[in-house]
């Protein structure tokens, strides 16, 4: 049975840092750029993002269709607690599906793709959302500071109308240490280099690939498309030289100069960017690494890709939308640089079951639709009489996501906790909803009235460490 | 007629400001004790027979002023009913409407109605806290100035109404206030000057906006045919209103006016059976800047749109078709919520009575007397709008016909 991907989605945040601002503050040489998260972005935000895209790439009618989602993360918010609750919901998945956090390595997105192929095999599921979100911290000035980027990629898996399918795997391990994190580290270490690179990745990764070729008998030229783990710009290419990989095979599948080491989601993105511009037939070899293991796919490129095209936000399409920040600005994204203040209180904890009652709605952005008057009322939670008629029956409704500015302002004195200047939105969503929430992603010039938004799920403040997320408006950013 | 069942007998505040160096309870008792101080005939406080006191945000200082027994247990009169009133900005008025409903029910002849706010035992960054705190993600950030501001946009976007008309506004205000000795704040400014003030939150400049204040106003109501016990000029209250709208900002469908107080106006001018045309003299909710434009059409004084046009001609200056905002409004006087309507009350009081030179004794009153409307069909009227979404208003007509 060929299983496989029927969508794919990428998500690569809007702030870029060029490595260059780095060096300045802290010296040595930066080439190229990282792709780095505001406050208000973590991992599950741009899960969600690369999810829908993928979603949306599938064809799939319903994410009810969903019976699995797997995340592989090297950055989850919480060392207990998964971060797929908020996700699913978000997206609306059904509650009855598997999910699976997949976790401590670089490795962990394949990991979980590996899983969701294997569901789908056992006959488990019918489709599974795999998704590979990272944004691995970094301490100021240290050489992984200079390439840690962030991204997410999202795969559906499935076995029909494949776009590529996952024909062979083959996994090299060992007990090997060369970056960690440790539960009472702040930012992940690395030991040196000289040694790990050559006993740690060039080892594992020249491992994996023979163990595939020889299971496979595949040669390395039969590969299309080569997209190896980029944890610096140097390791990929003394690993291509040594397997005799060509600079056409990596070409497409070479992301770390755009956006830096992505972690766990280095291959899904990396294999996106392939699959936007590979063809049927084609031969794609991935391979991962982290921290002592090595695993080697081999997939190949199916017909159904040529009709899903125009369904896709290419990577390219996120490289093109970018914004770039300075080496302050970066250090305030990564919650380095911050006041000392006490953020507003929110009056009740995101834990409060005030919170509970609402998430679905507010996450999801469902809406009940008065049967008499057409009004949506929201939130639910709160509406059981319809606030324009009296009537007191309902039909629920997903909001649209897009729409445009009714009208709006800039507050550039906002109370403590918050970003300023800061705009706040009151849109009329294409549905006919109106709904106000904080802009994002956005300077205070360029807002306007009619301005076409979307909404986006970000992360809103944190109480007690406990983080508070909720939908905010944004320039829509790929059409 | 005007429904006239209730009458002013006197009133009191204290000069609003930062008042660092005074307590709530003190700002309270200089405000009662103005008042009762300053009856024409004189005034025995046993004649009180029940009080209401109007705060909005009692967690702003230590004591936490949440009951009834925060007015009178603090000014020698335990024992009597009091109760406490929060309504968003229009508290002060409320507080008013509800003691003039308890006089006209007949349980009580004599009432105390006392706004007080303590605005600044906290710092600006609390109080900003404060007022944002709501729906954590509905209402996320969601202060005064981040619901009035994008009315403004929207006016100017539908009517073509302007910084500038909205900086005149300032102006006035800022102009009038110069003469009440009451009035935080006892300069003018120039259109300039509101343009070059930095910008608070779009299109609002600082300037356009209505300061942090502390303050306390009382009122002495009774009822209209006892009146004659303490003076011989007293005000009657010939109508009264209050409108509400909407919780939530989502849930409102119009941007350029606020439906609160279109129907608070309804009411009140209904009751008291006159028109926008028969006012003389208005204090009204200028919170910020297009605040008081906006309410230019809302209460009738223009129609809608020509809110900007209305004081950019001068309509609504001390000589115009309606001098609004003689006592230099919120944004000239100061916005401690409680107190506002009552203080806003307080000044129609003297202004119908064309005894603003005299202000209680407050003040130079050749200095004073600049302030004074030309009184000709003898009435004034009161407006507050705020709350949650802009989502209460109250409208109070003051008259001085029998």
């Amino acid at each position: 049975m060929a299983v496989g991907i029927v969508g794919y989605g990428v998500y690569i945040p809007k702030s870029r840092i060029k490595r260059e601002e780095i060096a300045k503050v802290w010296g040595g040489r930066g080439k190229g750029e990282n792709a780095v998260l505001n406050e208000n972005e973590d991992i599950i935000t741009m899960a969600i993002e690369a999810s829908v895209n993928a979603m949306e790439h599938s064809g799939l009618a319903d994410v009810k269709e969903i019976d699995a989602i797997y995340l592989g993360t090297d950055s989850p918010p919480n060392i207990e607690h998964s971060s797929i609750g908020i996700i699913a919901q978000t997206l609306g998945a059904r509650q009855d599906i598997e999910v699976m956090d997949f976790t401590t390595s670089t490795r962990a997105g394949i990991a979980a793709l590996k899983a969701g192929v294997d569901a789908v095999k056992a006959g488990r599921i019918k489709y599974g959302l795999v998704i590979a979100s990272d944004y691995r911290p970094a301490s100021p000035g240290s050489n992984m500071e200079m390439f840690f980027g962030g991204g997410a990629g999202a795969f559906i898996v499935g076995d029909k109308d494949t776009i590529a399918d996952l024909e062979e795997v083959y996994t090299y391990s060992g007990n090997f240490r060369d970056n960690w994190r440790s539960l009472a580290d702040t930012y992940v270490k690395d030991y040196e280099p000289r040694f790990t690179r050559q006993y740690g990745y060039s080892e594992y990764v020249f491992s994996s690939v023979v163990g595939l070729l020889s299971k496979t008998g595949l040669a390395i030229d039969q590969f299309q498309h080569i997209v190896f783990q980029q944890p610096d710009a140097r390791l990929p290419m003394e690993i291509a030289r040594k397997l005799k990989v060509t600079s056409e095979q990596t070409e497409l599948g070479s992301i770390f100069n755009d956006i830096g080491d992505t972690g766990a989601a280095c291959l899904f993105i990396g294999l996106s960017s392939v699959f936007d511009r590979a063809v049927s037939g084609n031969r794609v070899l991935a391979v991962s690494y982290g921290s002592g293991a090595s695993d080697a796919l081999y997939l190949t490129v199916k017909e159904p890709i040529e009709k899903a095209r125009d369904r896709c936000k290419s990577y390219q399409s996120y490289l093109a939308n970018n914004s770039y920040i300075d080496y302050p600005r970066y250090l305030r994204g990564k919650g380095v640089l911050k006041k000392d203040e006490e953020p507003a209180s929110l009056g009740v904890s995101p834990l409060s079951p005030f919170m509970w009652r609402a998430s679905a709605e507010l996450y999801r952005l469902i809406g009940a639709k008065c049967l008499n008057c057409g009004y949506v009322n929201f939130p639910p939670s709160q509406r059981k009489i319809c606030i324009r008629c009296g009537n007191t029956e309902f039909k629920e409704v997903i909001f649209s996501r897009r729409g445009k500015i009714h009208t709006f302002c800039v507050n550039y004195y906002m109370p403590p906790g918050f970003e300023s200047p800061l705009p706040i939105i009151i849109a009329d969503l294409d549905d006919g909803v109106r709904h106000r929430a904080l802009g994002t992603e956005m300077s205070p010039e360029e807002v306007k009235i009619d301005m076409p938004v979307e909404l986006v799920l970000r992360k809103l403040t944190s109480e007690g460490n406990v983080d508070l997320y909720g939908n905010v408006f944004r320039q829509i950013r790929i059409k | 007629m005007g429904w006239n069942k209730v009458a002013i007998v006197g009133v009191g505040i204290i000069k609003f400001g930062e008042l660092f160096d005074k307590d709530w309870e003190v700002m309270v008792e200089e405000a009662y004790l103005n008042a009762i101080n300053h009856v024409d005939k004189g005034f025995n406080p046993k004649d009180i027979q029940a009080a209401w006191i109007a705060d909005c945000r009692p967690g702003a200082h230590g004591t936490q002023t949440i009951a009834g027994v925060s007015l009178v247990g603090n000014i020698g009169l335990a024992g009597i009913p009091c109760t406490h009133i929060e309504n968003g900005c229009p508290t002060g008025s409320d507080g008013f409407r509800n003691a003039c409903l308890g006089v006209a029910s007949g349980v009580y002849d004599v009432a105390l109605v006392l706004g007080a706010e303590k605005m600044r035992d906290k710092s600006t960054a609390e109080m900003l806290s404060l007022a944002s705190q709501g729906h954590p993600v509905l209402q996320r950030g969601e202060t005064a100035m981040t619901m009035f501001a994008p009315q403004a946009m929207r006016h100017m976007h539908e009517f073509g109404t302007t910084k500038e008309q909205m900086a005149m506004v300032a102006v006035k205000n800022h102009r009038n206030g110069v003469y009440d000795p009451y009035s935080h704040y006892r300069y003018e400014i120039t259109v300039e000057d509101v343009f070059k003030s930095p910008m608070v939150c779009s299109p609002l400049n600082l300037l356009d906006c209505c300061p942090q204040t502390d303050g306390a106003a009382a009122a002495i109501i009774c009822r209209a045919d006892l009146a004659g016990k303490y003076t011989d000029k007293p005000i009657y209250v010939a109508g009264f209103g209050m409108g509400t709208d909407v919780f939530y900002v989502h849930e409102k469908e119009n941007f350029t006016e606020f439906v609160a107080s279109v129907r608070a106006a309804k009411q009140a001018y209904s009751m008291a059976g006159i028109e926008p045309k028969d006012i003389d003299v208005a204090e009204v909710h200028d919170c910020f800047s297009i605040t008081e434009i906006i309410n230019y059409e809302d209460l009738g004084f223009c129609k809608k749109g020509e809110g900007g046009k209305f004081i950019e001609q001068g309509k609504s200056d001390l000589d115009g078709e309606v001098a609004v905002n003689p006592s230099g409004g919120l944004m000239s006087k100061g916005h401690p919520l409680g107190a506002t309507g009552i203080a806003q009350i307080a000044e129609l009081f003297w202004q119908l009575r064309e005894d603003v030179r005299d202000s209680n004794g407050g003040g130079d009153p050749s200095v004073n007397e600049k302030r004074q409307v030309k009184i000709k069909n003898g009435y004034g009227l009161q407006h507050n709008v705020g709350g949650r979404g802009i989502s209460n208003s109250v409208v109070t007509i003051l008259t001085r016909n029998k």
